[in-house]
């Protein structure tokens, strides 16, 4: 494996017969896009790229010249978090040629009915919900223009969600994607849940949090030819043997083999580590990326989740290092503003690309753009 | 450019020049109102010419006096108050709340910096906040100087929560309502858990 | 060279409409829980009576007639308070009929010089024509309107004049006017809450926009 952080060839598209998968986080939020062959790319959840402020997968897509209404197959909402959702709306508007997929439960009433109380007339800036607001919206049009497919499909544990032919590695290759997650009580328990978030009369508006711990967030499995991709979401384990990864290892599931790719799922934290997940699932030595997070004084990866992943593999990477700057004010300000704060910090920090190439399955390269690292590297922090 | 004396921002007042009466029969009425208040209702329309003014009323919604109009509230003399200049100012939303401080995420109401996230102290909260205090609640942040009515300047911040109105039965089945008609539109019907295959 | 800052500053949310002035004292405010109690209590109270109510706190003036409903800060860090206010107001009362609303930004702004004071009359309302009829002409007021950069109805109107109250300063208004479709068919106050809610933030963008462009140009 070749690792390449001089930031050169950001421009170059893939190969037609070349495997990428790409992973964007600007320290908060995260999305992942795939190219399988023959321009076929395949985009899970968003987020917006620091300079810019347009979607990062458009921003990149642009920069390799990929037309995104026509590569984009599907987009795939994993969950409706804030840090995964922020650009999905517009994603789904350029990427006129993709079906969306999301899990049934995001297509309940009892979900729509959470979005059009916290996002219309609520005099509020709910970023996550005002997102799928505006992916409503963007349904309709596209029923209303004919232009583009308006019903999701719906990720359910083992389902295959995509089925098609490609070229990789120089040979014509078939490929499939999987939802692994969520399970029937996991959508169960979404839905109750979405009821329960639905203010009764008299409660004082407010900006909708986001539901924690996540057991319902949709997990990826892509598969062409002998090669696979485990994208992990946020998905988190808390020891239920119906939901979380558990349901995953112990499910009598159609896919085969391990994957050679990992998105670590939740940001790398302990609560969505499974042991099973490392032994049974991923080859020796994946190549693994995942995404920091700080939110509320809690700061992901933490040391001991850095030291875990980094005794299980060799090849972690990180998008960017965990936020911690500050914005340089006039002095006048910044003494006030400490004076007044405990602790002032950005919640995202530079942008960062972790770009996996594998035209041969032993010629894999890793290039690191952005703020992006090795994880053995953030150890240090 | 003419120098202009300082003008109080007023408003139209034409309902009070067309009530009927006497001075004495006004004043008897009015007697919420201080005597030299009713007066200026009363009185010839104001000499002092308006900075703004034109032929055609194009300013039905910008608070200035139109020609001739007698003001709105002539209050008494303009009393000296506190008053709080900012330097910066953010709206925050409440993530987490610990013992004696919360979390808040911060976006810039002056400019496009990204995001940030600060502890407050839960100290620094109004009383009478404090009961709007939950998680997802918004608050205004200023930081600033504070000019006291004394002329005593102080550097400050100032946390002032939004006081949003209450979710109605009506805003509940309006998102209902829409929530529906979104299904319908899209041909969803109620989810099911779906089959594997 | 950075934006100035303005000496003084004051933001209006002015609504036409049919109003009753009695409901809104600050008592009403408070049971509403839309301002503090010790704000309710330390209320200063100019007027309350059936044609017309108008009080002062701290940060806030608001002033009702039949017609018009205005409110109004002369403190930067309670322009979005304001607004809150306005809309939750009427969120409330939403059966009161509502037909215009202005949003309205009012700065002055400090020149460095009586000359540079004297040369921004001059290029906003040059003197070679009026010096043909007049003795020593001088700009007062200058009122330039302008249609709406979106599809709703209203205009936009900006004023500038000498500032009475800075000198040597200049005072600019930007008036953002917008009214409903339909005057005669309105019955609540939805349409004209629903146009503040949707463009307060663009509206300011606008006027600061306005504001630091016109004194780029004029004062160099």
């Amino acid at each position: 494996m070749q690792i390449f952080s001089d930031g050169k060839n950001l421009k170059s598209p893939p190969e037609p017969d070349e495997i990428e998968v790409s992973v964007f986080g600007p320290g908060y939020g995260e999305c992942v896009a795939v190219h399988l062959g023959r321009n076929n790319w395949f985009i899970v959840d968003s987020c917006i790229d620091t300079i810019t402020r347009k979607p990062a997968a458009l921003v990149y897509f642009e920069k390799i010249d990929v037309d995104p209404s026509v590569a984009v197959k599907q987009l795939i909402v994993t969950h409706w978090h804030d840090d995964h959702i922020r650009g999905f709306s517009k994603l789904l508007e350029v990427c006129k040629s993709a079906q969306l997929v999301c899990s049934t439960a995001l297509t309940s009433q009892e979900f729509r009915e959470v979005v059009y109380c916290y996002g219309v007339r609520s005099m509020l800036e709910s970023s996550g919900i005002d997102e799928f607001r505006d992916v409503f919206e963007t349904l309709k049009k596209r029923k209303e223009t004919g232009i583009g497919t308006y019903t999701p499909i719906f990720a359910v544990q083992d389902r295959p969600i995509w089925q098609g032919d490609s070229e990789v590695f120089g040979s014509p290759a078939n490929y499939e994607i999987f939802s692994l997650s969520p399970s029937d009580s996991a959508i169960m328990a979404s839905i109750l849940g979405f009821a329960d978030l639905l203010p009764r009369s008299g409660d004082t508006k407010r900006w909708l949090p986001a539901i924690s711990p996540n057991r319902a967030a949709i997990v990826i499995w892509l598969k062409v030819a002998y090669f696979s991709i485990l994208l992990g979401s946020d998905l988190e384990e808390h020891g239920e043997a119906n939901g979380g990864w558990s349901i995953i290892v112990n499910s009598h599931s159609p896919r085969k083999g391990k994957a050679s790719i990992f998105k670590i799922p939740h940001h790398g934290s302990v609560t969505a580590h499974h042991a099973r997940v490392w032994d049974d699932m991923l080859d020796a030595n994946p190549i693994a990326v995942l995404t920091p997070f700080r939110r509320a004084g809690v700061l992901l990866p933490t040391k001991n989740d850095m030291q875990r992943i980094t005794s299980s593999t060799r090849n972690a990477f990180v998008t960017c290092g965990i936020p911690t700057r500050s914005i340089k004010r006039d002095r006048t300000t910044e003494k006030t503003i400490k004076e007044a704060v405990k602790d002032i910090r950005t919640l995202s920090g530079p942008s960062g690309h972790v770009r996996i190439r594998l035209q041969r399955p032993d010629m894999v390269k890793v290039e690191l753009f952005g703020d992006a690292k090795q994880l053995q590297v953030l150890s240090t922090y | 450019m003419v120098s202009e004396l300082a003008i109080d921002l007023t408003m139209d007042s034409s309902r009070f020049a067309e009530q009927p009466g006497t001075d004495q029969e006004l004043l008897a009425k009015f007697k919420d109102m201080q005597e030299a208040q009713i007066k200026s209702y009363l009185t010839a329309p104001d000499s002092e010419t308006p900075i703004f003014s034109g032929g055609q009323d194009t300013t039905e919604t910008a608070p200035f006096k139109k020609p001739g109009t007698p003001p709105m509230v002539r209050g008494p003399a303009v009393k000296l108050r506190d008053k709080f200049i900012s330097f910066h100012k953010w709206e925050g939303i409440v993530m987490k709340i610990l013992g004696d401080s919360f979390y808040a995420k911060l976006t810039s109401l002056f400019s496009d910096d990204p995001d940030e996230e600060a502890e407050f102290s839960l100290e620094d909260i109004p009383a009478d906040d404090r009961p709007l205090l939950q998680v997802g609640s918004v608050f205004y942040w200023n930081v600033g100087y504070h000019d006291s009515s004394i002329g005593q300047r102080s550097r400050s911040s100032i946390i002032r929560f939004r006081r949003l109105p209450v979710w109605t039965r009506r805003d509940i089945e309006d998102a209902r309502r829409r929530a529906a008609e979104i299904a319908d539109l899209l041909g969803w019907e109620e989810p099911e858990i779906p089959s594997r295959t | 060279m950075p934006p100035e800052k303005p000496a003084l500053h004051e933001h209006d949310v002015v609504l036409l409409g049919d109003f009753n002035p009695k409901i809104f004292q600050p008592a009403w405010f408070g049971s509403e829980g839309l301002i503090r109690k010790l704000e309710v209590d330390g209320a200063e109270i100019a007027v309350v009576h059936q044609e017309v109510v108008s009080f002062t706190l701290e940060w806030l003036k608001i002033e009702v007639t039949r017609e018009r409903f205005l409110a109004t800060t002369l403190q930067e860090a309670y322009d979005e308070p304001v607004r809150d206010l306005v809309l939750s107001t009427f969120r409330i009362l939403r059966h009161t009929p509502l037909r215009k609303v202005g949003i309205n930004l009012d700065e002055h702004f400090q020149i460095e010089s009586e000359e540079r004071w004297h040369l921004i009359g001059h290029v906003l309302a040059p003197k070679e024509l009026w010096e043909e009829v007049l003795q020593n002409p001088g700009m007062k007021s200058l009122i330039i309107q302008g249609t709406r950069p979106d599809n709703l109805k209203g205009y936009v109107q900006v004023a500038v004049a000498p500032s009475g109250r800075v000198h040597p300063g200049v005072r600019f208004n930007v008036n953002d006017h917008f009214e409903v479709e339909k005057p005669d068919s309105v019955i609540g106050s939805d349409e004209i809450m629903n146009i503040l809610e949707n463009n307060w933030v663009e509206s300011r963008k606008r006027a600061v926009t306005i504001m630091r462009t016109l004194m780029e140009r004029l004062n160099g």
